[in-house]
């Protein structure tokens, strides 16, 4: 009964880190919570033999948040691809007009969910969940050393697109 | 010099190779410093977001949403209310002495509606009696 309680210790803190990553990757907070509910059911389904095996809880339950979204949104994306992709544009769009006033917390969040998912993902388990190489290329299934490039590419790349929308806002001449 | 070191951190943060103490350092001193030389205005934005996305938990999104739940449970109760007031007017006018010629007529109205109804709802019914006719034809003629 204690081995019990105390896997429902860990899951019950690693809820808010699911949940990030589900944010992450589904953007959507409903069904950001929905998945998170669905991720912490299935790991608590999983066998005691099954618990044994896996060397860390938080590494594992993150991998399988991660395929778990990335289903969702396969099925989503077989659904209404078109409409997504105008959507996306036009938030784009009214978000360079609001530059000027817009809080700038708020802009790095909707530039990084813009991002590609590797990179997305990759700046998710480093910057937020501070994770280090081993464990983001054991969640992402990539060696550590694509994970090295990838990081380094999306840091320029964020800090690129961040100036530029800044600089549109505040126009000189 | 502090700066020098902030600068040569931010170079390997770039490149992807600073560990994760140092980029704790980094962390830090963006978002506890409160003027940072303009070129790194944009790092401390970055920063100052990485921060604030770690706190964010589903129990504090969940408190927004039951506030939000309770809101609409009171303009759902308030819209309830306002109809079963004027349901409650509507009855009193049908039922006010003076408009009981207007109650006759609706009754009136009422009842050839319904006449109507169960005149259609009898000719479903023969037609449904041919049905059950024709079934009992092809059982025999399987049999």
């Amino acid at each position: 009964m204690t081995a019990e309680s105390s896997f429902l210790n860990q899951l019950e803190q690693l809820r808010d880190k699911i949940y990030r990553i589900t944010k992450r990757i589904l953007i959507s907070q409903e069904e950001a919570e929905d998945a998170t509910q669905e991720v912490i059911i299935r790991l608590w389904q999983m066998e005691t033999s099954k618990r044994a095996e896996v060397k860390s809880l938080e590494a594992y339950s993150v991998t399988m948040a991660k395929k778990y979204c990335m289903d969702r949104l396969k099925s989503k994306q077989a659904q209404n691809l078109s409409l997504e992709g105008r959507f996306d544009s036009a938030v784009e769009a009214s978000l360079l007009k609001k530059v000027e006033t817009s809080d700038a917390l708020l802009w790095v969040g909707k530039l990084i969910d813009q991002l590609p998912e590797k990179e997305r993902m990759i700046i998710q388990l480093r910057e937020i969940e501070n994770y280090d190489f081993n464990t983001i290329s054991d969640i992402l299934n990539l060696p550590e050393g694509t994970v090295r490039v990838y990081l380094s590419r999306t840091r320029k790349k964020l800090r690129k697109q961040f100036l530029e929308i800044q600089n549109h806002g505040i126009k000189k001449d | 010099m502090e700066l020098k070191k902030i600068k040569s951190l931010l170079e390997k943060y770039n490149e992807g190779e600073t560990t994760l103490q140092e980029e704790i350092q980094l962390r830090d001193y963006f978002t506890q410093q409160e003027s940072v030389p303009e070129e790194w205005v944009v790092y401390r934005q970055l920063f100052q977001y990485y921060a604030q996305a770690q706190k964010e938990t589903l129990s504090s999104q969940k408190k927004e949403k039951s506030f939000s739940t309770k809101t609409l449970l009171l303009v759902a109760a308030g819209a309830a209310l306002v109809f079963s007031l004027q349901l409650l007017g509507f009855f009193e006018t049908l039922l006010a002495p003076n408009n009981e010629e207007a109650a006759k007529l609706v009754f009136q109205e009422f009842q050839n509606q319904m006449k109507t109804v169960s005149t259609h709802l009898n000719k479903v019914a023969e037609k449904a009696a041919y049905l059950d006719y024709w079934n009992t034809k092809t059982q025999k003629l399987i049999k």
